[in-house]
């Protein structure tokens, strides 16, 4: 199957969507994607490269939305969500407008640059701002899915894309209103993923079942607001429930798990795969080298999961 | 002069000390604390300007008329200036004003965008100018022809996001946007350069922005400074030298006046200022 760029999946979306809504602004800081120039080539006067300035950008994406503009703000997350943090704070979530902030490289997608372009703990700062609603995408279909949607939200939005390409896991014609999706395979224990990760915990189950061994998979795409009646509709029926995450425990999905289910009174037996606190620096290697740094590489946790579903 | 323009300056200098005296009896009811008088006093000739000679369009009845020039404030904390002239103007009534900073009040020390006439959300420094540049360029695309107006201070232009902005205005040729510097030559904590306006206008030069110096107490300076056209595309500053805490003596250059809130005698003194000059 052909693999396809997050990027490319979200902004030849994104593109189709300005031709119908002439109010649709794009900004970017200086980072380009191969699906843009032709956003640029045909909205010349809804195009605007501001620069490496974010804390600018976010501001003049301000003065756009206060005057009734769709505001669809691009850069590296790093830049894009902690450097502009306050600006944020008060000039979009304060003012509650519906700018879609869309960083690029969730996780350790920027393996080799290091801890400065990586993204590990975003989710968790930018949960922390009570009017922003987080997407996290798993594949260029649920990707194209939620630009449609983030299109007519209401409320401040970020947006994760992976900076990798992968194939499509679920078909043009799914919904995912929801927020989440579930992979059902009759298992009794359930595996709760996100982004790019779901490609790999997929992998895990394949291996999990050649060991006789079933488990189910749940997608969270949308991470804020949780749908959280549904999704716990979901989980309550499994005995232990496995997080795999490419982000650190407070910084990423686990937290978001974990509150909910204290929150509700739930006792499961859980399971954290996520990445170490650590920014890492002075060790560089690619994602996979990565991933077994923090041992959630898919060999070692099908090992460590088949031991725990027997115990 | 003309004889126009004297009648209106005289109106303006009216104004001004209505104001100026408004300003102190809200801060002595409400106690003081978040006032701010030195930098409010400082920009009040500045929003009788603005507000009354017809430099800043805006519609009595719809505040909020998308075709309204845009007055986006940074140093909020001169909210009681534009509180009273919101409430001249009748954006806001007189029992909302009473209730200035009392518990539940809509009114506090500093402006949100709740509040008809005011735009955005201030008691963060450094933002408005790239709000203002958004703004304007929502007019370029669309068409429009308002203004937009940002008011910030000159301890503000220390914010490194406020130099992000200028460079933004200049790159894109935001023609349509003044920003008005209230050049008090002091933040909250020390005096700045005397002659940081002659440096300030150095830099916004650099960037290719259209400069004036100003005397913002001085309403024919003002107006001088308001009507100046420019041929090209960029943006415009107008730095107006002010004095921090302006009409009240004791207060007039003083840092300590940034946000000290004065005890009740101090207060009656200087109100006793504005009853000897009105006798």
């Amino acid at each position: 199957m052909k693999k396809i760029d997050f990027r490319n999946a979200f902004f030849d979306e994104m593109f189709l969507l300005a031709k119908k809504n002439k109010n649709l602004i794009f900004l970017t800081g200086d980072i380009s994607a191969h699906s843009l120039p032709k956003f640029q080539k045909k909205f010349p006067s809804r195009f605007y490269n501001l620069g490496v300035a974010e804390q600018n950008m976010i501001t003049v994406s301000t003065g756009l939305a206060m005057n009734k503009k769709k505001v669809f703000v691009f850069s590296m997350i790093p830049f894009l969500t902690m450097r502009c943090y306050e600006h944020i704070k008060i000039d979009i979530c304060s003012h509650n407008l519906p700018v879609v902030l869309i960083g690029i490289g969730s996780g350790l997608s920027y393996d080799t640059d290091g801890h400065s372009a990586q993204a590990i703990f975003d989710i968790g700062i930018m949960r922390m701002l009570p009017e922003m609603e987080i997407y996290n995408p798993s594949d260029p279909i649920s990707t194209k899915h939620i630009c449609k949607i983030v299109s007519t939200n209401k409320n401040p939005t970020y947006v994760r894309l992976d900076k990798s390409q992968q194939v499509s896991i679920y078909n043009k014609k799914d919904s995912f209103k929801k927020g989440f999706k579930v992979f059902k395979n009759k298992g009794k224990n359930c595996i709760i993923s996100s982004g790019v990760m779901v490609h790999k915990s997929l992998r895990i189950i394949n291996e999990l079942k050649e060991k006789n061994l079933k488990t189910d998979l749940i997608d969270l795409i949308k991470i804020k607001p949780l749908p959280e009646k549904e999704i716990l509709k979901v989980i309550r029926k499994y005995n232990k429930i496995f997080i795999i995450d490419e982000n650190t425990f407070s910084g990423g999905i686990s937290s978001v798990i974990s509150e909910v289910l204290v929150k509700n009174f739930i006792k499961k037996k859980i399971n954290f795969f996520c990445l170490k606190n650590t920014q890492d620096v002075g060790n560089y290697g690619n994602r996979e080298w990565l991933h077994k740094r923090h041992g959630i590489d898919v060999k070692s946790l099908t090992k460590k999961i088949y031991k725990l579903s027997n115990d | 002069m003309i004889k126009a323009d004297y009648i209106n300056f005289k109106k303006f200098e009216k104004l001004s000390y209505d104001l100026r005296k408004s300003i102190l009896m809200s801060a002595k009811k409400s106690g003081g604390r978040g006032a701010h008088l030195g930098g409010t006093m400082s920009c009040v000739d500045i929003l009788i300007y603005l507000y009354f000679s017809k430099v800043l369009k805006y519609f009595k009845k719809v505040p909020d008329h998308p075709l309204r020039d845009r007055l986006y404030i940074g140093k909020g904390h001169a909210h009681l200036a534009l509180y009273h002239i919101w409430s001249k103007i009748g954006f806001i009534n007189k029992k909302k004003l009473n209730s200035y900073t009392r518990n539940g009040t809509k009114l506090s020390v500093q402006l949100d965008h709740f509040i008809a006439g005011s735009e955005y959300n201030t008691g963060s420094l450094g933002h408005v100018i790239g709000v203002g540049i958004g703004t304007a360029l929502k007019a370029r695309i669309d068409k429009n022809k308002f203004k937009v107006f940002c008011l910030i201070g000159d301890g503000e232009c220390e914010s490194g996001s406020i130099w992000e902005s200028v460079l933004c205005a200049s790159k894109l040729k935001i023609k349509n946007l003044v920003v008005i510097v209230d050049m008090n030559k002091m933040s909250e904590m020390q005096k700045l350069d005397e002659k940081s306006d002659i440096e300030l206008k150095n830099k916004f030069k650099s960037y290719n922005w259209n400069t004036i110096i100003a005397d913002g107490h001085s309403f024919s300076s003002l107006r001088k400074a308001f009507s100046k056209q420019f041929k090209n595309n960029y943006p415009t500053v107008i730095i107006a030298n002010t004095i921090k805490g302006k009409g009240v003596s004791y207060m007039e250059n003083k840092v300590e006046w940034h946000h000290q809130a004065p005890s009740q005698e101090q207060f009656n003194l200087a109100l006793k200022e504005y009853i000897n000059e009105k006798n």
